[in-house]
């Protein structure tokens, strides 16, 4: 590459920077005042995007098209003002992992919602009037609409880093971002101020997918990719920086676009094509920077992060009437193929709790006695499908070893992943980990030679004699009663009981001799080891997989499943998976919009709940027992 | 030679030097008080020690070896135990297992994933318990102990490792006066029988005076005097910084309308 | 003691399911300074916060100025001039003095018979704390425990309040700034505010107040003027860090 071709990737780059800043910015002033994690604001910015689009379109001409995109931050504002005043006012003392459930449900509900008024369709956008042309740079044609993008960023970082320094509103933000009881006590109306900081926050994410409609299409899978990327920007960043946000957005494009810019190289040896690396590089930069600095290139330490950790009873062995339950359901269960044999599809469901049951067990030993949140388990899941799946593909090797290679596979992300994951905690761990599944989602889309890209992988059938669905069956129902009891076990010797001692207390734990990051890293690579089983069964059993499989929708059903089934029992996540496969199956099948209904269904369970139904049962309980 | 040594020892936060260039040092079965003003260095000197914070510069040596910066679990099996201001358990467990836990990181078993708690290190965990008077209620789930009783746990939790020495950062702070008494007298006893040494933060003098052997006053981050009961007492520069006079006042209320 | 200006009424409060305050009855006069006087641990800061609307878990009737405060928010209860210094200073760090007293800003505000109540500007307060007005572009983290601490009596009279809250002011700061405490305490009454102040430091205290509460375990146990309390050496044996 010459170097005049670097210089334009790298100009190119920092148009791509100005969009990723304009929703980490958002992100990170909203974090920052109202510590609500706002996971729909990569919806906000794609809905930004689809906005501006209909302007454009219907209206068109100049005013379409710049009064439109100044419209749509407007609307989109007030679209996020309205979240807060109708949702999250609600939630701001619940449990950090309900908001952060409450505000998934709306990405879930903005995409059908997108899907319902703008139909599955990318959608491209004229255009910009007056800024149609190109210009010469360095020999090349660079469209002048993205030189525009690249400096509306810097102007944006000025006009707000002058607002916050100069007005008092401004002030109160970063007063509030310190302490927003303080300011409370002070006489100031925290609710206005919220609700003001989330529609400004919402509005530069409608802004940032705005000025994005002459360039990319409007998309309906933008907000996730959107949000992940966001998160890695805060991440590298810091949080609550707004200068960090644009330094680490322009790395993070730089580097992309760099990766893209070199292209092919042939080193002799081995030829690499970088433009298929922009994801590992990016995960790369995140890496580097959160060994040097675990709060980001301008962040500063934050302070213990909140958990509202309800009290949990010590864990006691089975008593024998729950071994004896555990045994009815079992027999139960064998008993299943005999009545498949006229409700066929009764095994294909079983199959699908079983792996639900894995997944959910998996994700609730990290969650419940190792108290990491983890919004991004699908990634062992799917490394797990994926690894099982590739193998059968390039080499062919029999089921047995692909089952087998599974779990080594996740167990491998598990470890590189966790090692960067335990170092954070809180909403900054549940952000790193749906980041790592982002990227292992989008590593899997973008290594179409190796993955089959959006395709996947087909053609991953069993062989006999496990091509029949009860056999499969079987083989299923013993791998996950494996996989459930070795957790189990591993909970009630030394290891578990470390993971539980640096969960409740991280500095008596570290004050007895124990390496609490360690003991969590391994707990991670064990969870993301035998979620991997489920992965590889999953594979099989569907006969192909897609990305799909890694999507952070997966995640996100991780996380309603232990959460319905209980977080503080190891019972829990058993009901909860099976509760929710059935669920899901039975009724969410029956609506093309079943992703708005589940966001429903989440959110009226956040709202009835705000304590968690676990805290709600607890609170009942102490009022009979006196006290307010 | 002493068990802990402190030399020059300072840390400074945002330009403030909350300790500055303490010197002092613990001799074996020697029962220290560090007593001064909200402020002065107490708490910054203890997280240096057990490892909580990293000193600016100064050397702390542990049985003549340094261990400034070391992180606190390296520390801890070096041989110091420490018991915190805010006692709390490991809320999940039982009492016993809080113990057991303790043990079990003490023995080097903390990576075994197979063998069951239950049985582990038990018999060891219920003398322990015994020793500090809870044996009765090993199994019953730590969270709901008084909060007298969590401090005997504490105690208990750090004495597993069989600590040289012994950090407690205000042993009796949020106790009644009778508790207070009774669980000094027990830390005293349960010392003094294994040759440990103690240092110890406090505000009730009335522990103090009664049953450290030494006394050493912080005030600014440095040390202003060291010295026994009646050499601590009788000290004016201490009862200026700490015990309070009235003087400053009574003068002051005078010039002052 | 001519009006009441705050009064309290069987007031609890728990965190989570330990209660830390048992029914405390105690009242503030207009221009009084009272002095709630315990332990560390006594409940003199939750009692505060709990006036302040800062404790969730909360019962009992608090009235102030007339309005009844025991379920309003704490913006509500600023907003109705009643002033909060937190023991632990909560400056904020990252902003300067001159934006810390910003913070703080609310509009003049009279007592019920009309009488304007003292009225704050940063000149104003400059003058009060010299030691502020030499520095009004220094970040709240530069400071020293000293500095921070007539910060937060001054943020808070920007408020230009009816009553202050202030919690432990003499703790961990130098004997001089001490001196200057009690000084601008005395000359804010003067000014005409109440003051409910709670204190460890009977030196301090005496200094200061007309009347005082002694706190232990979350209860009243004693009762008094100042004078009463500085003669009553069992009271102060039984109570106070003496």
């Amino acid at each position: 590459m010459t170097f005049s071709a670097f210089l334009f990737q790298a100009l190119n780059g920092l148009s791509t920077a100005s969009g990723l800043f304009f929703i980490a910015v958002g992100l990170s002033l909203i974090f920052g005042v109202t510590r609500i994690i706002n996971i729909a604001h990569g919806s906000l910015y794609m809905l930004g995007t689809y906005i501006a689009y209909s302007f454009a379109t219907k209206i068109g001409g100049v005013f379409g098209f710049w009064g439109g995109i100044v419209a749509t931050a407007l609307i989109v504002g007030v679209i996020g003002a309205l979240i807060e005043i109708l949702l999250l006012r609600r939630i701001y003392r619940a449990p950090e992992l309900f908001q952060l459930l409450a505000t998934f449900a709306l990405v879930l509900v903005f995409n059908d919602m997108a899907l319902w008024i703008w139909g599955p369709e990318d959608l491209l956008g004229p255009r910009a009037p007056g800024l149609r042309g190109s210009i010469e740079v360095l020999g090349r044609r660079l469209p002048e609409y993205d030189l525009f993008l690249a400096l509306i960023g810097p102007a944006v970082l000025l006009i707000l880093h002058f607002a916050l320094a100069k007005t008092r509103f401004g002030r109160l933000i970063r007063a509030a971002t310190q302490d927003r009881e303080m300011v409370g006590a002070l006489g100031v109306n925290q609710a206005i101020l919220f609700t003001s900081v989330f529609a400004l926050g919402a509005a530069l994410a409608g802004l940032g997918g705005a000025l994005q409609v002459a360039r990319e299409p409007a998309n309906l899978a933008t907000d996730l990719v959107a949000i992940g990327d966001a998160f890695v920007v805060v991440v590298v960043g810091g949080m609550g920086s707004i200068s960090g946000a644009y330094l680490a957005a322009v790395i993070i494009a730089e580097v992309k676009a760099l990766c893209i810019g070199i292209g092919v190289v042939d080193f002799g040896f081995i030829t690499v094509n970088f433009s298929k690396f922009t994801l590992v590089a990016e995960f790369l930069v995140m890496a580097a920077v959160l060994i040097a600095r675990p709060y980001g290139l301008l962040g500063k330490p934050q302070g213990a992060v909140r958990s509202i950790a309800e009290p949990e009873e010590p864990i006691r062995p089975a008593t024998p009437m729950l071994k004896m339950l555990a045994v009815i359901v079992l027999a139960g269960l064998m008993g299943l193929p005999l009545l498949a044999q006229t409700q066929p599809y009764l095994l294909i469901l079983g199959i699908d709790v079983l792996i639900a049951v894995i997944f959910a067990t998996s994700l609730h030993f990290i969650m419940g006695p190792g108290g990491m949140h983890s919004f991004g388990h699908a990634a062992y899941f799917g490394l797990g499908a994926y690894g099982a799946a590739l193998l059968v593909k390039w080499l062919a090797v029999p089921m047995g070893i692909a089952i087998a290679a599974a779990p080594l596979v996740a167990l491998a992300g598990a470890l590189l992943f966790g090692w960067f994951a335990v170092r954070l905690s809180g909403v900054y761990l549940a952000m790193l980990t749906l980041a790592f599944a982002q990227i292992v989602w989008a590593a899997v889309f973008q290594w179409e030679g190796f993955t089959g890209g959006s395709n996947g992988v087909i053609g991953v059938w069993p062989p006999p004699p496990f091509d029949k669905a009860w056999v499969y069956f079987v083989l299923t129902l013993l791998l996950t009663v494996i996989a459930v009891l070795l957790l189990r076990r591993f909970l009630f010797a030394p290891f578990g009981y470390a993971m539980r001692a640096g969960r409740d207390s991280p500095l008596r734990a570290e004050a007895i001799g124990i390496d609490v990051k360690r003991v969590h890293w391994l707990a991670f690579a064990i969870a993301g080891g035998i979620c991997g089983i489920g992965g590889g069964l999953f594979a099989f059993a569907k006969g192909s997989i897609s990305p799909e499989t890694i999507s952070v929708g997966r995640s996100i059903d991780g996380l309603v499943m232990v959460l319905l089934g209980g977080i503080q029992t190891l019972t829990g996540p058993i009901v909860g998976g099976s509760l929710y496969a059935i669920l899901q199956d039975t009724v969410m099948r029956q609506t093309e919009y079943w992703r708005a209904l589940l966001g429903i269904i989440i959110l009226v369970l956040v709202l009835a709940f705000p304590q968690g139904i676990v805290g709600a049962f607890a609170a009942l309980w102490r009022k009979r027992g006196g006290g307010p | 030679m002493s068990v802990l040594e402190l030399r020059k020892l300072s840390k400074a936060f945002g330009g403030v030097r909350a300790v500055n260039e303490v010197d002092f040092a613990i001799q074996p079965g020697e029962f220290l008080a560090m007593i001064g003003p909200n402020g002065a260095g107490k708490s910054t000197c203890f997280n240096m020690i057990n490892g909580q914070l990293p000193p600016d510069s100064g050397e702390i040596l542990l049985d003549g070896q340094n261990i400034a910066g070391l992180a606190p679990r390296a520390i801890w099996r070096r041989g110091v135990g420490r018991t915190f201001q805010v006692a709390a358990t490991f809320s999940s467990m039982t009492v016993i297992e809080n113990v057991q836990m303790a043990l079990l990181s003490h023995s080097g078993q903390t990576y075994k994933l197979w063998r069951p708690v239950a049985a582990m290190h038990r018999a060891r965990a219920l003398d322990l318990l015994g020793q500090v008077g809870m044996q009765d209620a090993a199994d019953r789930p730590s969270r709901e102990l008084a909060y007298g009783d969590v401090k005997r746990i504490e105690l208990a939790i750090a004495l597993a490792n069989e600590p040289k020495l012994l950090l407690m950062d205000e042993p009796t702070a949020g106790m009644g006066a009778r508790e207070r008494n009774g669980l000094i007298e027990l830390v005293k006893r349960l010392v003094v029988e294994r040759g440990i040494s103690v240092l110890f933060t406090e505000h009730s003098m009335d522990v103090v005076f009664a049953y450290a052997d030494r006394i050493i006053v912080l005030a600014r981050g440095r040390v202003i005097a060291d010295g026994n009961a009646g050499d601590i007492r009788d000290n004016a520069k201490v009862q200026e910084v700490y015990f309070g006079t009235g003087k400053t006042f009574a003068e002051q209320h005078g010039v002052t309308p | 003691m001519s009006d009441t200006m705050l009064s309290v009424e069987n007031l609890s409060a728990w965190y989570g399911a330990a209660r830390i305050l048992y029914d405390l009855n105690f009242n503030v006069g207009r221009g009084e300074v009272v002095a709630l006087m315990g332990r560390n641990g006594a409940g003199k800061s939750t009692t505060m916060k709990t006036i302040m609307g800062l404790i969730a878990e909360r019962q009992g009737a608090v009235k102030f100025n007339g309005h009844d405060i025991s379920r309003l928010k704490p913006f509500e209860i600023a907003r109705l001039g009643l002033g909060f210094t937190p023991e632990d200073r909560r400056i904020f760090v990252d902003l300067t003095v001159t934006e810390n007293l910003d913070i703080g800003r609310q509009a003049p505000r009279s007592f019920p018979d009309g009488t304007p109540a003292p009225s704050w500007t940063p000149e104003k307060l400059f003058k009060l704390f010299p030691n502020l007005g030499e520095m009004p572009d220094r970040l709240g983290n530069r400071m020293s425990g000293g500095e921070q601490q007539m910060l937060t009596v001054a943020r808070t009279l920007m408020g230009n309040p009816l009553l202050v809250l202030l919690d432990e002011p003499s703790e961990g700061v130098a004997p001089l700034i001490v001196e200057q405490m009690a000084n601008t305490i005395i000359e804010l009454k003067k000014e005409g505010l109440s003051i409910l102040l709670s204190e460890q430091n009977i030196h301090f205290a005496r200094l200061v107040s007309d009347r005082v509460y002694v706190l232990e375990k979350g209860q009243i146990h004693w009762q008094g003027s100042m004078m009463d309390l500085a003669g009553n050496l069992e009271v102060q044996r039984a109570y106070l860090t003496v």
